[in-house]
């Protein structure tokens, strides 16, 4: 421990980056003490080992295979969209919620703060009922809907014309299919 | 500048082409640099199957945070800085779950796959075996800098940047990983003079 010091000019030493007057200082040290002398020799040891040091490679197709895991992480991103959007909206609202109750706790008190929340309930209520006569109205528009529907589906008439209809568009979509060039394949590499 | 025969302007390009949704320029970006970065997971971790899923990793987590790379700071210092953290992050996870670091590394089946005579192979093998398990045996902050100094030829100033820390910090941790390869040379020669006496 007492020696670190000169271990440390060791280090440096072996990185050429020692002053040449703190060189002078360690070798003359090294001559008086067998203990540095010894850590100094290994050092260069274990230095001159490293010092061989050989590079490894990895597997041939390594670049192909970080590919694959790019583009399935790519997929798993877009996939993970909608419950990172629903997970970021409720969790916004679960923080709006908070904000605002904390900002009325402060703002108002406990007991107006109650008031102010069964006010907004009652308002609810009244916008609940808004909807449910909208609901009535929508129900309404739908049964006359069916019910012209069915008074079409009733005429042969109507069957007819609808069948003709749909194959004149299939033959259509056919033929422009048909007359839509092919692509041509390029062939990369040998 | 160009290093190594490659100009590290193309990794700009490169990195931009990906930014752009050019997957191919990133797949370059890895065929590149692959080398480097799987030896420093290899160094780190000392197992080929893991090194190699530890690589794989590095070059994913530069994917994802591309957008935030400096293009003021050198792509491969970048790449490496990532893979020291999660080599570091892995070894320490090991270590605290199943594998002992004092347990021998084994070599990496590259190295004994040269076509040197087979006298120089062994040697160098067995040289290779010997530097991985004393590199085994030290501390993770310890190893990424002796393993930046020695594979990578990397100055004070450059490992320091690579680690996200100082120049005297680096050069206390490569002196005290030196000390500990000094201490367990001294202690693997003690070992290998009492094997040859009890033989006596």
């Amino acid at each position: 421990m007492a020696h670190d010091n000169y271990h440390a000019m060791m280090s440096l030493a072996l990185d050429r980056a020692l002053p040449p007057e703190e060189q002078c200082i360690l070798h003359g040290h090294l001559e008086t003490c067998p203990a540095c002398r010894s850590t100094w020799d290994r050092m260069c040891c274990a230095d001159a080992l490293f010092g061989q040091a050989i590079s490894v490679a990895p597997s041939a197709d390594f670049t192909a295979r970080v590919m694959v895991r790019v583009a399935e992480r790519e997929i798993a991103r877009h996939e993970a969209k909608p419950w990172r959007l629903a997970a970021a909206i409720i969790t916004g609202l679960f923080a709006v919620i908070v904000a605002l109750g904390v900002a009325g706790l402060a703002l108002l008190g406990e007991g107006d703060l109650v008031n102010g929340i069964m006010r907004i309930a009652v308002q609810g209520r009244l916008m609940i009922a808004s909807l449910g006569a909208a609901a009535t109205l929508i129900e309404t528009l739908v049964g006359a809907l069916r019910t012209w529907l069915g008074f079409l589906v009733a005429q042969p008439v109507v069957w007819g014309a609808a069948i003709s209809m749909l194959t004149l568009a299939s033959i259509w979509l056919g033929l422009i299919e048909a007359l839509k060039p092919t692509p041509i394949r390029v062939e990369s590499g040998a | 500048m160009v290093v190594d025969g490659w100009d590290v302007n193309d990794d700009l390009e490169l990195v931009t082409r990906t930014l752009a949704g050019d997957q191919a320029a990133f797949g370059e970006l890895v065929q590149q640099h692959q080398r480097i970065v799987y030896n420093l997971t290899y160094r780190m971790l000392g197992e080929a199957r893991e090194a190699e899923d530890a690589a794989q990793e590095t070059f994913l987590r530069a994917y994802e945070h591309l957008a935030r790379y400096d293009p003021n700071r050198s792509f491969k210092t970048w790449l490496l800085a990532i893979a020291s953290n999660h080599c570091i992050d892995r070894l320490r996870k090991r270590r605290l779950t199943w594998l002992s670091l004092d347990e021998p590394l084994p070599p990496h089946p590259a190295l004994t796959s040269k076509t040197t005579a087979p006298e120089e192979s062994a040697i160098e093998v067995e040289s290779s075996a010997a530097m991985q398990a004393m590199l085994g045996d030290l501390p993770p902050d310890y190893r990424i800098v002796i393993v930046l100094r020695y594979w990578y030829d990397m100055s004070y100033v450059e490992i320091a940047e690579t680690l996200e820390t100082t120049e005297s910090a680096v050069k206390s941790r490569l002196f005290r990983a030196r000390q500990a390869l000094a201490e367990k040379l001294q202690a693997n020669s003690a070992a290998q003079m009492s094997v040859a006496l009890e033989r006596v």
